[in-house]
């Protein structure tokens, strides 16, 4: 395999891994603009530990990815607090806060960047993508995919039926948060360098956008959208510019053209659903 | 702190204005988060540098800028506006994202993502006021925003488009039984997005003498925290918002430099969303009761 | 021979597997008042809702004064003279009674005629006068109940489409209610009334319909009806 493929692939590991961090809060029609910060948190928690503490890299992801999960749980408090498109101007603000704190530190760098010593090669990276996906695959097929999709649906209703709102909120930006940070760790050991402008508002914008074209009705969606986003450049023999352009075109011609809009409609009636939850419960 | 900083800032401030008032007008009205907002402030200025650039006189290449600005919020209303009025306010707001990531990508596609420098067109004329010194060109940026402030809320106020505005904004439905065009309205409100924000756009570049493909977002999202922190849906919110933003920047430039800029401002940002997400003198987002 | 204003044949409606009228034929003559009854749930109110363009039909035409009115827009059909006091008054709380007055007048070019009309409204309601400039807010049930009816005649409606206007009155305000209503209708104003009051409305009709279910069950010259207290009971669960 060239350098060039491999490059690709550990590309197309790191963006599956972004998607399923995008996919978890739309799926409960949230809008979570810090992804890139929280992979930012990834990133430099993973880089330092192994830099620094000389753990190896499994230890790196672990730490990046619970760092970041008690950080999104420390913060979840007061932003959750905060519904709809508040939410996603607290996220967004977060993500900038975060992305400035790391441009400041000078411990990491600062605006020079981070050279990161302990590199993954392929193997890594393909494997917890690997593992992210079953995992979530799993969780599709299971309750938790349905308790979601419920909430999605009607909170009120989820509520009457026992699920416990915020607490689901909650579970989902905790573990939104730690993929974005495991994304963070694969991209900090893949490419041996990390600066806090890569972070930006936008890398959260672009992830979502393309998880949306993938489809946030599936639990497939994220890896379609990361193929896509990640093989459309090679396609086109772009610089990568025009994929920007072409996912965002694609969007608006769905909310244009299509009545039922971007993402497909649940399948199952909400009484067949309801019905299905209330009766794994028992 | 010295008044010329707060001068200063005052300046910057009337700029995140421009594009504060289209946003907060637009939440206000029909409660629609436009994030394509910060894209159309950059449209208007990269359009007018590309002519000039190319021999274009000056009040055409500007008057151009204006109206790319207009047409590209009018193709943002044109896509999304059967979502404005759904249940689902995701799909707008991601539709707008999208907005965003098209016209700033297509722009750094046909003329390249650097920051250029914008050509000279304002007299270099600066007026003393005792110790303070403020460029006339800023200042009328200034004086242009407040006129447009008072206009508009004039407008709203006293006027019967504005009266079927504040009708639209309490209740669609309502609107639409009384027979009031609520999508002409809606049309006529993006033709305003457009033009104030690609306005500002304009008026950056002439003053600050710099433009590039990625302004909207730096200016963009600043103009966004600021009409946050002064209320959404408020006119005179985004302007205090706006420059309460300014005068923090400028400020806080002065005393730590430049890197921590942001994070003082979506700080302050995160901790009024959380704390009090009215804003200053903004009234409760009624997001549920919108149709 | 009157001309017909209003002309509805097979017209349905349906919210997704839900019927809400199904094959509705219905007619109304100018300067007539007609009233529709029936339970909860018979379609009333998903009826007047089509026809003010809230609501889509699934089938079915209406012809209002000659024209297709499921073609026209919202605002073409306030333009008509076809309006609307929707249930719940729907008044604008945050502006003020003059301005919810003002906003009746929308589709009106007479800046100075719809002033000398709102005058004319003051003198009939001097407790809306007095807080003219008030928000709407500090009106009561019925006081905004006038505030509606008063916002729809300055639309200078041929027919008035009313969607259960004494719901939440007191007995005092039905019957002044009421009294206005008569007044309306000696003016030239065509009614189209949709009410849970059978009686009042019976009284003031010249003609009803009953609806159940989404379809017609009877019709006939009001009188007629408020004789038959045994419609009433089967058909109005009252």
């Amino acid at each position: 395999m060239t350098g060039y493929l491999e490059g690709i692939l550990v590309v197309l590991c790191i963006n599956a891994v972004l998607g399923y961090a995008a996919y978890l809060p739309l799926s409960i029609g949230q809008i979570n603009l810090g992804i890139a910060g929280f992979m930012a948190i990834g990133a430099y928690t993973s880089a330092i530990v192994t830099n620094e503490l000389g753990f190896p890299l499994i230890l790196g992801l672990f730490s990046a990815i619970a760092v970041a999960a008690v950080a999104a749980a420390l913060i979840a408090y007061p932003v959750l607090r905060t519904t709809g498109i508040y939410l996603a101007f607290a996220t967004f603000a977060l993500n900038e806060i975060v992305r400035s704190l790391f441009l400041n530190i000078e411990l990491v760098g600062g605006a020079a960047g981070y050279p990161v010593a302990v590199y993954s090669g392929i193997l890594f990276p393909a494997l917890v993508a690997a593992v992210v996906t079953l995992l979530m695959v799993y969780s599709g097929a299971t309750r938790a995919h349905i308790v979601l999709a419920s909430v999605r649906r009607d909170e009120a209703v989820s509520d009457l039926f026992g699920v416990n709102i915020r607490l689901v909120q909650l579970i989902v930006f905790v573990v939104s948060a730690g993929l974005a940070a495991a994304g963070g760790s694969l991209y900090a050991h893949y490419f041996s360098f990390i600066e806090a402008q890569h972070f930006t508002v936008f890398l959260s914008i672009t992830t979502i956008l393309y998880v949306v074209v993938g489809g946030t009705r599936s639990v497939w969606g994220p890896i379609v959208g990361a193929l896509i986003y990640t093989f459309l450049p090679e396609l086109l023999r772009d610089s990568g510019e025009w994929r920007f352009v072409i996912f965002s075109a694609l969007i608006i011609a769905f909310i244009a053209f299509r009545p039922e809009g971007i993402v497909a409609p649940w399948p199952s009636g909400p009484g067949s659903l309801v019905a299905r939850w209330v009766g794994r419960s028992r | 702190m010295h008044v010329q900083q707060i001068v200063n800032g005052l300046m910057l401030g009337s700029v995140y204005v421009f594009v504060g008032i289209a946003f907060t007008m637009i939440i206000g009205i029909i409660n629609f988060v436009n994030f394509s907002i910060p894209a159309l402030f950059m449209l208007g200025a990269m359009t007018a540098w590309a002519l000039l650039n190319v021999g274009v006189v000056a009040p055409l290449a500007l008057v151009a800028g204006l109206l790319v600005g207009i047409v590209a919020s009018m193709a943002v209303e044109q896509v999304l506006y059967k979502r404005l009025s759904g249940r689902d306010p995701v799909i707008s707001l991601i539709g707008s994202l999208a907005f965003l990531i098209l016209y700033e990508h297509l722009v750094i596609h046909i003329l390249g993502s650097d920051q250029q420098a914008f050509p000279a067109l304002l007299p270099d004329f600066n007026i003393r006021f005792g110790d303070i010194v403020v460029g006339l060109g800023q200042l009328c940026g200034f004086a242009i925003s407040i006129l447009l402030v008072f206009g508009l809320s004039y407008l709203l106020k006293h006027t019967p488009v504005g009266r079927n505005l504040r009708a639209i904004s309490e209740s669609t439905e309502t609107a639409t039984i009384l027979g009031i065009n609520v999508r002409r309205h809606v049309q006529m409100m993006f033709v305003a997005v457009g033009l104030f924000t690609a306005l500002g756009g304009l008026l950056f570049s002439l003053n600050y003498l710099q433009v590039s493909a990625l302004m909207g977002q730096e200016i963009g999202l600043k103009a966004i925290a600021a009409m946050i922190i002064g209320g959404v849906g408020s006119i005179w919110g985004a302007v205090v918002g706006g420059m309460l933003i300014g005068i923090l920047e400028v400020t806080t430039i002065g005393l730590f430099g430049a890197d921590t800029v942001d994070i003082v401002i979506y700080a302050l940002l995160l901790l009024l969303l959380v704390v009090r997400p009215s804003g200053i003198l903004g009234g409760a987002l009624q997001s549920t009761q919108r149709i | 021979m009157p001309e017909s204003l209003l002309d509805i044949r097979d017209l349905s409606i349906s919210y997704g597997p839900i019927r809400a009228i199904s094959t509705l034929t219905l007619n109304l003559r100018e300067g007539e008042v007609v009233a529709l009854l029936g339970a909860n749930g018979a379609g009333k109110s998903s009826l007047l809702r089509c026809l003010a363009g809230l609501e889509k039909a699934s089938s079915g035409a209406v012809a209002f004064r000659g024209d297709d009115l499921l073609r026209m827009p919202p605002s073409e059909r306030v333009k008509r003279g076809l309006v609307l006091v929707p249930e719940g008054r729907q008044i604008l709380v945050t502006m003020t009674i003059e301005e919810n007055l003002l906003l009746g007048a929308t589709q009106r070019d007479d800046r100075d005629a719809v002033h000398g009309e709102i005058e004319e409204l003051y003198r009939r309601f001097p407790n809306l006068a007095e807080r003219r400039e008030l928000a709407a807010l500090c009106l009561s049930g019925g006081e905004q109940q006038m505030l509606a009816i008063g916002r729809a005649i300055l639309a200078k409606p041929k027919l008035l489409m009313l969607d259960e206007p004494s719901l939440g009155l007191s007995p005092v305000f039905v019957d002044e209610l009421f009294d206005y209503l008569a007044v309306l209708s000696e003016s030239g104003i065509s009614m189209l009334l949709v009410e849970q009051n059978t009686r009042k409305s019976l009284t003031l009709a010249d003609r009803g319909y009953v609806l159940r279910l989404g379809s017609v069950v009877t019709s006939g010259p009001a009188r007629e009806l408020l004789e038959h207290d045994d419609i009433e009971a089967a058909y109005l669960g009252s």
